[in-house]
């Protein structure tokens, strides 16, 4: 047998298991993507819940069995917002009072927006809320902007409602706490960006240091705060 | 195209013993994604969930080491072929094959799942894995030839 013909049978063994192996396998159980189904069901509130399940039994869900589609609620945007238009509200006045503590949960305020409750950091870092906005923003997108003050800076934590938005093309990316975020210079502003409850989340303001948005951002306020 | 939840199961299946540590490796997979979002190019995805997988394989084997094993019997799976596969795969080859994988040491067997199941490239695999291309395609190569040899002798 010549070389040649060697190594071509050689090529063959490996071509047959390559395609055996992804032409098929194990089917998915049934029962599995049921589960991995409910898992996957996006938070809502209370009140369309119920909703949701008849959706689901209809097999409305079906097409979010699949971990892509769960991935694609990260990662797509609705193709006209971006990160640094959502950054804007928190360059301008609030138009409303800062909320106020959360009594029964300290490392928050008594202010949730699409799923995402703000923290309170004036116990452990000194920046306590002193008002708050309300935005809609390109594409009808609304979003909800908690500000906050330490000494002479002030910030802006703006969190969007929809799907989470793409992330900024360039940026310094951190990973603390297990969030991930990706930050980045808009003139003055230092802005951080991360995606909390399948939100986009918005961070800016002037500061001395960008590790303190950093800081504040993956704060879990004693595992208070869910990401 | 088998979506993500069946490339998924299908690693699980091949690094795991049983049908049922499949489904606990891949629900946990799942549930670590969704508690730590990220954001996630589309061409990187799948890697991505790959070295989630890995990670979570290994933590679920560290903690199962400490139990007794126990053996599944008459553990029913079904074999299915995507459409435009290669009509000459059977499901006992890939029964075959797979006990194959299952045999493998632990690089060879993450290399051959990570191509030859989930689809990775060389590039994807070898970052997914943390290896260098070359090393991904040496790994690949002896991998196959393992399962080539266990395919061609069940068929005999």
């Amino acid at each position: 047998m010549s070389k040649d013909l060697n190594v071509s049978l050689l090529e063959e063994r490996q071509l047959r298991v390559s395609r055996a192996l992804g032409g098929g396998g194990p089917a998915t159980p049934a029962a599995l993507r049921s589960r991995l189904a409910e898992r996957s069901a996006p938070e809502r509130p209370a009140r369309s819940r119920s909703r949701a399940r008849v959706a689901l039994a209809g097999g409305v869900a079906a097409a979010a069995l699949a971990i892509a589609l769960v991935l694609m609620t990260f990662t797509d945007g609705d193709g006209s917002l971006t990160v640094a238009e959502a950054a804007r509200p928190s360059a301008l006045a609030a138009t409303g009072a800062a909320p106020a503590t959360d009594e029964r949960r300290p490392a928050l305020l008594r202010a949730t927006f699409a799923g995402v409750s703000y923290p309170d950091w004036e116990r452990d870092f000194e920046w306590f809320a002193t008002g708050q906005r309300r935005d809609s923003l390109v594409g009808g997108r609304s979003a909800r902007t908690v500000f906050y003050r330490h000494t002479h800076h002030r910030i802006g934590y703006t969190v969007v409602d929809g799907p989470a938005l793409d992330p900024p093309e360039r940026g310094q990316r951190f990973v603390v706490n297990g969030l991930e975020m990706l930050a980045y210079k808009d003139g003055p502003r230092d802005v951080l960006t991360f995606v909390r409850n399948g939100r986009t989340c918005v961070l800016a303001g002037e500061v001395h240091r960008r590790s303190t948005l950093v800081k504040l951002a993956s704060w879990e306020g004693n595992g208070t705060i869910a990401f | 195209m088998p979506d993500h939840a069946d490339r998924l199961f299908r690693a699980a299946y091949a690094l795991c013993n049983t049908r049922h540590d499949a489904e606990d490796l891949v629900q946990e997979t799942y549930a670590r994604v969704l508690r730590r979002p990220r954001w996630i190019r589309r061409d990187g995805d799948l890697g991505y969930l790959l070295r989630v997988l890995r990670n979570t394989w290994s933590a679920m084997r560290r903690s199962h080491a400490a139990r007794p094993r126990t053996v599944e019997l008459g553990e029913q799976i079904d074999w299915v072929a995507d459409p435009g596969a290669d009509p000459g795969a059977t499901a006992l080859e890939l029964r075959t094959a797979y006990d194959a994988i299952r045999e493998l040491s632990d690089p060879l067997r993450e290399a051959i799942v990570a191509v030859d199941i989930v689809g990775l490239s060389y590039r994807q695999a070898a970052r997914a894995l943390r290896v260098r291309e070359g090393t991904i395609m040496s790994r690949l190569h002896r991998a196959r030839e393992r399962v080539a040899d266990r395919v061609e002798g069940a068929s005999r």
